[in-house]
């Protein structure tokens, strides 16, 4: 099948949804590519008991917002789901689900997308498959003894689903502390290997942590007013949970539960495993970043004269740092969990669109080929660019950059 | 989330070369095989456990490199090892190496941030369990069992701020990455 | 530093290639006996001077049960070439330094448990790093060195076996190849 339309747009999560929704209020023709169904990876890469870490307040896509009876409680993955879908079909979306792309390249026209149901020439390109299609699994992997059974969150679900034996968790981000959390509960043995990571309290003062992050405009910082762009867009997941109980999820929770924790996992000896001596240090970043924040918080607090309905800033202890082990015996580990983050691939986009590291370089959304943008990615534009809440500034952005560049197309076509 | 950049705006001296530093990044980000360095230190045996080294040559930038002098260190064990004390164990010289590059980084950083040190002193301490590497206990290991390093900084910044320089220095340091995790060592006879 | 149970080493000189054996091995049995003396504690006392130079100074240990001071206060500067003045070697040729020696020191050693005597002992560490890690370039770069390789050249009255089982003998009671090929944990904090 061979069709023509103004833009191809790849993915129909809450990237590509919100993009689509802005090209129809521009009267623009295009057509959304999902491989699956709308909010393909909620539905299927996701573990049971996920809930955002945003309160449901703080979701909020162009022309539809969460209007149901707990805007403080968190979405789980069925419910995001059950959003997304309905915010798909509300908005009438021009979505081809179970189509698959396999190229994109560029023609004298524009460009031509080749899917695994027919190809599509396009005027531009939106590519918004989203930041966690991949995840990224280091090369120690292949080191470890083929007996431990190796999972990544991405397919992991639930407890039941592990052996009974001990489970190295490695990575301390949001992912990786939640399920070390969740298994150390289900009663197994829990190690949880730390390097870098951001803590937070999940309220401050009475207030949600998001609720304050977005109050004192963190979330809305620009890409372009970053010292170190790339670093804020390596920055770990926040360690935070999203539970009616609202309670936090660092490093003294995780001890308090009973997960064993050890520095970063930095090695493979024979049949044991090596992990970082610097665990203090990550810890003491950690500690001083977040001791930041919460000034750059109770600063705005005064500024705004808030403190007078505010609760007392109720600042976490610093983190409890035991004498971690450099060592542990792979005989007595069953299962290793990945938490080591995603990092997205792109075979099907042309080589000098990539760099070194296969990654889309990106100028705030606007990719080196005019005519080409990306969506969704951590910080593509704003520091909530890959959160729910954040994609609809970022497609109204990008959108009104699109709609620019084809009045130029069709100008110099004429 | 950036650090907050409300630390005086005047430029601070530490006395490093930081034009140099930003050169050789902005080179080899560019050339990246540029960044690959090979370092080297040459030893003679002297008596017993007393070694003499030199250090001069260098690999990097693609070429041959040397210092502008050459260095040349002693190390030995003291007389309760039945050694003579020519110079301090090998161990103390890792500890050494820790300071030194720990320090090198404190400045570095300072001085990127605005900070004008004054004078920085660090302790450092190996702890180790000498049934390792006498070959007394085969569950304990030859080295350190720990590290701790305890830093003395007189500066114009607020504790905060001088923990943090502390905390990156960390991050960005050869020798406390080669000392907490594992490095690859392998020795022939030729 | 091993001490072979094996009955057919020769019984060792009192003194060999510079090492004080029966001394040594007195040491030994003492440590043996009472487990608790042989918790040791180095320090190093560092002083910035400049930009990226600094001093150590080596001057008391822990060990045996007491306090102890070296014969002399060894000092030891460090700097960067290029980015520094010029006051020292790096840090990391500090490291390759330790690590020479150390291996050295244990061949010398071992070759005197065993009653080999050896003439010459010459080693070169190679340590290969890619800045781009403490640059800040490629977060995926360590910072320290990718690897190290040390090449010892040995002379005694020996065959190359031996003296190849010397080397292999060295690096596994060596206290400084362990702390580089495992991990070590190091804390750093301000003073209150």
């Amino acid at each position: 099948m061979h069709t023509s339309t103004t833009v191809t747009v790849i993915g129909a999560g809450q990237a590509g949804l919100a993009m689509s929704r802005c090209l129809t209020e521009r009267s623009i023709d295009h057509v959304v590519l999902e491989r699956g169904e709308v909010a393909n990876s909620w539905r299927t890469e996701r573990w049971d008991s996920l809930r955002l870490l945003t309160p449901n307040w703080m979701t909020r896509l162009p022309a539809h917002r969460y209007e149901g009876d707990d805007p403080d409680g968190y979405m789980t993955a069925d419910e995001v789901v059950a959003f997304l879908a309905g915010y798909g079909e509300g908005i009438d979306a021009p979505v081809r689900t179970h189509t698959e792309v396999r190229s994109v390249v560029t023609t004298g026209t524009g460009f031509r997308t080749t899917t695994t149901t027919g190809t599509i020439d396009s005027a531009a390109v939106v590519v918004a498959t989203g930041a966690c299609s991949t995840p990224h699994v280091p090369a120690l992997a292949d080191e470890l003894p083929t007996r431990i059974r190796q999972l990544t969150p991405i397919d992991y679900r639930n407890p039941d689903a592990l052996g009974d034996g001990r489970v190295l968790v490695v990575g301390a981000s949001a992912s990786g502390a939640q399920i070390a959390d969740e298994l150390s509960r289900s009663g197994r043995q829990v190690t949880l290997a730390v390097g870098d990571h951001v803590r937070l309290p999940r309220t401050y003062r009475g207030m949600d942590i998001h609720w304050w992050m977005d109050a004192v405009g963190i979330l809305d910082e620009r890409y372009d007013e970053m010292e170190d762009i790339r670093r804020a867009r390596r920055l770990p997941s926040l360690q935070l949970v999203g539970t009616p109980e609202k309670r936090s999820l660092d490093l003294n929770a995780l001890q308090a539960s009973g997960v064993d924790l050890v520095g970063r996992f930095a090695g493979v000896s024979g049949r044991t495993a090596q992990f970082s001596g610097s665990f203090a240090n990550y810890c003491a970043a950690a500690d001083l970043k977040l001791g930041r924040l919460l000034d750059l918080i109770d600063a705005h607090a005064a500024e705004f004269g808030l403190d007078a309905w505010l609760g007392e800033p109720d600042r976490p202890s610093r983190t409890t740092v035991p004498v971690t082990p450099t060592t542990l015996g792979l005989d007595s580990v069953e299962t290793v969990i990945w938490a080591t983050g995603f990092r997205p691939e792109y075979p099907w986009l042309e080589d000098d669109l990539l760099d070194r590291k296969g990654q889309i370089v990106h100028d705030g959304g606007v990719m080196a080929r005019p005519g080409m943008y990306v969506l969704g990615l951590p910080f593509t534009r704003r520091r909530k660019s890959s959160f729910l809440d954040g994609v609809g500034p970022d497609a109204h952005d990008l959108s009104h950059h699109l709609a620019l560049h084809l009045d130029e197309f069709a100008a110099a076509a004429s | 989330m950036t650090i907050t950049d409300d630390t005086n705006q005047t430029a601070a001296d530490n006395g490093v070369n930081v034009e140099a530093l930003l050169g050789a990044r902005e080179a080899m980000t560019a050339m990246p095989a540029a960044a690959a360095f090979t370092f080297k230190a040459q030893s003679e045996w002297v008596n017993g456990t007393h070694t003499r080294t030199t250090v001069k040559e260098f690999f990097g930038i693609g070429e041959e490199q040397s210092h502008r002098r050459a260095f040349e260190l002693d190390t030995d064990h003291p007389e309760i090892f039945a050694s003579e004390d020519h110079g301090i164990t090998p161990p103390e010289m890792i500890l050494v190496g820790l300071a030194g590059c720990l320090s090198a980084g404190i400045a570095s950083v300072a001085q990127n941030r605005g900070i004008q040190l004054r004078s920085v002193t660090a302790t450092v301490e190996g702890d180790m369990d000498l049934q390792g590497m006498l070959g007394i206990d085969a569950d304990v290991r030859n080295g350190f069992s720990g590290i701790s390093v305890r830093y003395d900084i007189d500066a114009n910044a607020t504790r905060e701020e001088i923990e943090a320089v502390i905390a990156q220095s960390q991050k960005r340091s050869a020798v406390f990455d080669v000392v907490t995790n594992p490095t690859n060592v392998t020795v022939e006879l030729v | 530093m091993t001490m072979t149970t094996d009955t057919t080493t020769p019984a060792a000189p009192a003194e060999l290639n510079g090492v004080p054996v029966e001394k040594l091995r007195g040491t030994i049995a003492k440590l043996t006996a009472a487990p608790e003396l042989a918790a040791f504690q180095f320090t190093a006392r560092n002083e910035w001077i400049e930009g990226t130079g600094t001093t150590s100074t080596m001057h008391e240990w822990y060990g045996v049960g007491t306090d102890h001071l070296h014969v002399a206060e060894f000092t030891a500067t460090a700097d960067h070439p290029t980015l520094g003045h010029g006051h020292g070697p790096t840090p990391q040729e500090y490291v390759l330094h330790a690590l020479a020696a150390c291996l050295a020191a244990g061949v010398a050693t071992t070759a005197a448990n065993r009653g080999i005597e050896l003439s010459k002992i010459s080693t070169v560490a190679r340590g290969k790093i890619d800045v781009q890690g403490v640059l800040g370039i490629d977060p995926d770069v360590r910072n320290g060195f990718s690897s190290v390789e040390v090449e010892v050249e040995v002379e005694g009255d020996a065959s190359r076996e031996d003296l190849d089982a010397l080397i292999t003998a060295s690096a596994k009671r060596s206290a400084v190849f362990d702390i580089i090929t495992a991990p070590t944990t190091v804390v750093v904090a301000p003073t209150s």
